[in-house]
């Protein structure tokens, strides 16, 4: 028994054809006005959320506030700018004092400091005795200063020399500050 | 060749009339096409840049508060206690009376006869603003004392504002020359900026300008702090 028997007429057909694509456009439609109705509430919200109005309003309102305390903050800047010269100034000064103080904890008694010249990194002097043996434990004194890492790294003997004279010797040592 | 259509008003009616149920719902969708383009992806794409925004503004409004209490933890009197050691530590301009005082305050409490000084200002002082970082007066001091008094005079001057900084120390005899770099700094002009964190001073730099305290202010120095232009101030030599 055939059972695709076609009843209806060929323009009853299209109408059915015409109807259900009319039904889709209109769910389509339909749908797609709510997808965007949705999406613009959801945006609207979602911008309003993360809107930095209100922070900016609450900004204004301090730097309002901070306006009336500018001079308090510009002495607060002027202590930090010269805070840090300062730091500076005194991280760089050498301790002369220091190095004079521990040179002359160091000389022997009966040797006198004829000379002394000290720059940033280097030292110049003469000592004086009329003891060779004291100019030596004078010479001695400064280089446990060397191996002690006080004051000087290193030291040389530039000249010994004796004044017939005076009856002294003289001592000419140059260093290198630490 | 191309066939010609022709389509008249009664065409366009009849079409118009077998498809109208068809054309609102393509006008919906074309709207809805319109819509969704033209203003809603352009807004979805903008909250990726408004959310930066918002968190440039909210770090900006953490700044500013963290500002406001720091404002607010300090008092006048002791920043301007502070501000005064600063700056007799580093004067703002060359202040000769206060080197001076500083150099024969030194000397007095030392002990030592100071013979003659020499300043040199001008181009040299030009030269070490620029090797040395902070702009300085060169000053050779002739001291008459024996080593030991260099010293202490040395030691003096290290504990006396303004700032110095001995350069060089040639000792001979009885006599003694002393290279001196006094220090100052010229006030940079300060634009508070809104977004800068505003920071008080820690507490090695409170302990510092602590110890300045402490240290020799000879009387012109105060003076020339509390009043930048008095003339009154006279050189104690």
């Amino acid at each position: 028994m055939k059972s695709d028997i076609n009843l209806l007429a060929v323009s009853q057909i299209e109408t059915v054809k015409e109807d259900s694509f009319l039904k889709f456009l209109r769910i389509l439609s339909i749908g797609f006005l709510l997808l965007v109705l949705f999406l613009s509430i959801l945006v609207f919200i979602l911008t309003s959320r993360i809107s930095p109005s209100s922070i900016v309003k609450e900004q204004t309102s301090i730097i309002g506030r901070i306006k009336l305390l500018r001079n308090r903050e510009t002495k607060i800047l002027a202590l930090n700018d010269r805070i840090g010269a300062v730091g500076e100034i005194l991280k760089g000064r050498s301790n002369y004092e220091k190095t004079i103080e521990v040179f002359l904890s160091n000389v022997p008694s009966g040797v006198s400091i004829g000379s002394f010249e000290i720059g940033k990194t280097e030292i110049a002097l003469t000592a004086r005795s009329d003891s060779l043996l004291d100019l030596n434990a004078f010479v001695k004194n400064i280089t446990d200063l060397v191996k002690n890492g006080k004051e000087i790294k290193s030291m040389t003997i530039d000249n010994i020399a004796f004044d017939s004279r005076s009856g002294t010797y003289s001592l000419a040592i140059k260093a290198d500050r630490l | 060749m191309r066939e010609k259509v022709n389509i008249d008003i009664e065409t366009i009616r009849i079409i118009y009339s077998k498809y109208r149920s068809h054309l609102v719902y393509i006008t919906v969708l074309i709207v809805c096409l319109i819509l969704s383009l033209g203003f809603i992806l352009p807004r979805v794409l903008d909250l990726g840049s408004i959310n930066k925004k918002r968190q440039e503004e909210t770090q900006k409004l953490r700044t500013l508060k963290g500002n406001m209490e720091t404002l607010l933890s300090q008092d006048d009197s002791s920043l301007d206690n502070d501000l005064q050691a600063l700056l007799s530590a580093l004067p703002e301009t060359k202040d000769y009376d206060g080197i001076l005082s500083a150099i024969s305050d030194a000397a007095g409490k030392s002990g030592v006869s100071l013979s003659d000084y020499q300043l040199q200002i001008g181009k040299i002082s030009e030269i070490t603003e620029r090797t040395q970082g902070y702009p300085s007066l060169r000053l050779i001091l002739n001291l008459k004392t024996n080593l030991s008094g260099t010293q202490k005079f040395l030691r003096e001057l290290s504990k006396t504002l303004p700032l110095s900084n001995v350069s060089d120390v040639v000792h001979e005899g009885n006599s003694a020359s002393v290279t001196t770099l006094f220090y100052y700094k010229p006030f940079s002009p300060f634009q508070p900026k809104e977004d800068e964190k505003l920071v008080n001073l820690s507490k090695k730099e409170q302990n510092l300008v602590s110890k300045i305290s402490e240290w020799n202010r000879p009387i012109v120095a105060l003076l020339e702090v509390s009043s930048p232009s008095s003339p009154s101030a006279s050189s104690p030599f």
